[in-house]
């Protein structure tokens, strides 16, 4: 990862993505997360990695992110989430 | 000096630069050249070889890594699209890497072959189209040819990703000469380790079909690297208790004696395979008449040789043409063979076809 | 011995004879033709190249040749071979040259499935490498010509050869391509500069190759450290002028500049990651090749 943006690897379709920095975290978060994380825990956790400016705008980053990693099936929502 | 190469590997030890220069060539003209790396690898032989020929050698052992890592996936994306339509039975290449045999490694292949049930053909065919798999002939001829005559779907390709998938449908032409018993041996099909839903062949199954592909197709373009894969199944095999003893009797009841008897003579003349003891004369009960062993000799010793100039010849070119009317033969009555050949050769020269002027332009390669 | 060293008549012969085996570092080559303009393109461009003995471990056989057939008199045609292959469709007789020089480098990007291989330019100053990247039409051979000529050394015009782990380019020094106003621009610009024959009529027009200086070929053993990633923008008459680009953007350039990066899937992307880290990555625009070279000089070297 580097600054503003990454690149993931999908091994199970064995494409390259470009993704945005939050979105590199979130699915890093969601990686050790093996029961995955509803978008309020995210958003503590992210928020916990950033200086926390404003509770909203941090939750508004995470929405983000899960719509472009859902987008390019990096990950998907479960019922309940 | 390929196969002397693939017998026996120690054989390198001592190559000058000139020999090295063939044998490269060779194995590359064969699409063994990931297959020597791995065998080099393996023997701890790598260090020794001079520069030039190592780097070739490196460079094809990463292509086969990265080749078995996409076999793998590609298979795993197939098995989502199946699940829950048919049990996912893999052939060849595939069936090779799953299984865990030494004979995977560096072994490069193009198509994916799956087989499933006849009565689920249809099922899959559409299960396959809604995840993208789309078929490569668009020409009524070859739909027919395919469904008719040959125990497997015309290729289809990944609309996304451009992989190719073989759908059989059985071991070998069901109207063909030598008809083998292809509902037994899905029905002993056995579950591959860890992965829920995916099935290779049992053993003695899998170097049957091996040698029927070998034996009873025509396209001996990779005739070598197929005789590599019955020589590694035997090995492999060979080591597990019942294996030798079933070989026979099993190729009896499914009807490939024949091919087994081919597989068996030209693996052990060819590459040195080890045979167990009373197999080989047990196996006799599938010889053709001695006239057409003779024969049979000389068109497949020379067609299974590296298909490149400095391992031909004047007499290869023939014999890979009558081995290749030999496979029409045993898979179509004759007349109709005669109509097939001739309108697969014009067909063939209506393709010479110019590229646009400038940058060259790849042909296509199948199974590169 | 070097190809210059052969008479003209010396070499024809036996590039259609037995072929001429010559070392283009990191490989050995072997070519075999009876076309007149092969010969003429190789002793232009490939003077200073080491001819090799016999017996030498050869990387590739190559063999540019007239389709067999009736073809041969009516708008002739080239054939390429690559040992007993022929991975292409043949093209028109007169651009036989050229189609040695895209043949090689396609040859070269499947055999070297080790490295990271990128359709770039590669050039070094002061130990340090840039790399170029660019599909063809981006201009990067004509500004690679224009460093190359202001005294940058040349590692590569097509194929930069990375060793993901070390971060070292291993050189391909060879002709550089330049087409159309590119070859009148360096003419201009390098009155010295010599080129090879000019194939009239390729799909990207006039095409023709830049003699690399003797140096850059004697060096040729030399791996440098690749320190900068420089995308080029040829903009006419702009101001030349570097910027700074995101590596993540950058990396999605490289792989899609990268042969077989598709091929080599993780591995591929693995390697992309650790050259990309290691790198500065840049933009770089420019409207003319003298003001670019000055301004490579300027700002990169500057850096060091």
């Amino acid at each position: 990862m580097w600054e503003g943006s990454g690149v993931v690897f999908d091994r199970r379709t064995g494409d390259t993505h470009l993704v945005s920095a939050p979105s590199q975290v979130v699915l890093a978060i969601l990686r050790d997360s093996p029961l995955g994380a509803t978008d309020a825990e995210l958003g503590r956790r992210l928020g916990g990695m950033v200086s926390p400016e404003d509770e909203e705008q941090v939750l508004e980053a995470v929405r983000e992110a899960l719509i472009e990693l859902q987008r390019i099936r990096l990950v998907e929502q479960l019922e309940g989430d | 000096m390929l196969t002397k190469v693939l017998a026996d590997i120690q054989s390198i030890t001592g190559f000058d630069e000139s020999q090295w220069d063939v044998v490269v060539r060779q194995a590359r003209s064969a699409v063994l050249l990931s297959r020597l790396a791995s065998l080099t690898k393996a023997a701890g032989l790598l260090p020794v070889i001079p520069e030039g020929p190592r780097r070739h050698l490196e460079s094809a052992a990463r292509a086969g890594a990265a080749h078995g890592l996409s076999v793998r996936r590609e298979t795993l994306l197939l098995l989502e699209s199946m699940r829950g339509v048919a049990p996912l039975l893999l052939l060849k290449g595939a069936a090779y890497e799953f299984a865990g045999l030494p004979t995977a490694e560096g072994r490069l292949f193009g198509d994916l072959d799956i087989l499933v049930p006849r009565d689920k053909l249809e099922e899959v065919e559409s299960v396959l189209m809604r995840a993208g798999w789309v078929t490569t002939s668009h020409n009524d001829y070859d739909q027919r040819y395919y469904r008719r005559w040959m125990h497997e779907l015309p290729p289809l390709q990944q609309i996304s990703r451009g992989t190719i998938l073989d759908v059989h449908h059985a071991i070998s032409p069901p109207t063909g000469r030598i008809r083998a018993d292809s509902k037994a041996m899905m029905d002993s099909a056995v579950p591959v380790d860890k992965v829920d839903g995916l099935y290779v062949l049992a053993p003695v199954d899998m170097l049957l079909h091996s040698a029927t592909h070998l034996f009873q197709e025509g396209e001996l373009d990779h005739g070598l690297r197929d005789l590599v894969d019955i020589d590694g199944l035997l090995r492999h095999y060979g080591a597990r208790p019942g294996f030798w003893d079933q070989l026979v009797p099993r190729a009896q009841e499914v009807g490939l004696a024949r091919p087994l008897f081919y597989a068996l003579r030209y693996a052990a003349m060819i590459l040195d395979t080890p045979i167990r003891q009373g197999v080989m004369s047990a196996a006799k009960v599938g010889a053709p008449t001695r006239p057409t062993q003779a024969l049979m000799d000389f068109l497949y010793v020379r067609a299974l040789r590296p298909n490149h100039p400095t391992s031909s010849d004047g007499w290869t070119p023939v014999a890979r043409w009558i081995l290749y009317v030999r496979a029409h033969w045993l898979r179509m009555p004759l007349p109709l063979l005669a109509y097939h050949l001739t309108r697969k050769a014009l067909v063939k020269s209506d393709r010479q076809v110019e590229a646009p002027v400038g940058q060259p332009d790849e042909r296509p390669a199948r199974e590169a | 011995m070097k190809v210059s060293d052969l008479g003209r008549k010396n070499l024809a012969f036996r590039l259609a004879r037995g072929g001429l085996a010559l070392r283009i570092s990191p490989f050995t080559v072997r070519i075999r033709s009876g076309i007149s303009e092969v010969a003429d393109g190789i002793a232009t461009c490939y003077a200073d190249y080491e001819l090799l003995p016999d017996g030498a471990f050869i990387d590739f056989h190559i063999r540019l040749d007239p389709p067999s057939g009736l073809r041969r008199w009516f708008r002739p045609q080239v054939v390429f071979h690559f040992d007993s292959a022929q991975p292409f469709y043949p093209l028109p007789y007169e651009q036989a040259f050229p189609f040695l020089e895209w043949g090689l480098n396609w040859c070269i990007a499947q055999t070297t499935l080790q490295f990271v291989v990128v359709h770039s330019a590669v050039v070094e100053r002061g130990g340090d490498a840039v790399i170029l990247p660019g599909p063809a039409g981006t201009g990067k051979s004509t500004l690679c010509a224009g460093l190359v000529m202001a005294g940058w050394r040349l590692l590569s015009d097509e194929l930069a050869l990375i060793d993901a782990r070390t971060g070292l380019v291993t050189p391909v020094p060879r002709p550089i391509s330049l087409k159309n106003e590119s070859i009148d621009v360096i003419r201009i610009a390098y009155p010295d500069a010599i080129l090879g024959p000019v194939a009239p009529h390729t799909r990207k027009g006039r095409l023709a190759h830049l003699r690399p200086p003797a140096d850059s070929v004697a060096r040729a053993g030399e791996r440098a450290r690749l320190r900068w990633i420089v995308i080029p923008h040829y903009v006419p008459d702009s101001q030349a002028a570097f910027s700074p680009c995101p590596k993540g953007p950058a990396f999605m350039r490289l792989a899609g500049d990268a042969f077989n990066y598709a091929g080599l899937g993780e591995f591929a992307f693995q390697d992309l990651v650790q050259t990309v880290d290691r790198c500065e990555c840049l933009n770089f625009q420019y409207g003319r090749i003298d003001e670019a070279a000055i301004s490579f000089d300027r700002t990169l070297m500057g850096h060091s």
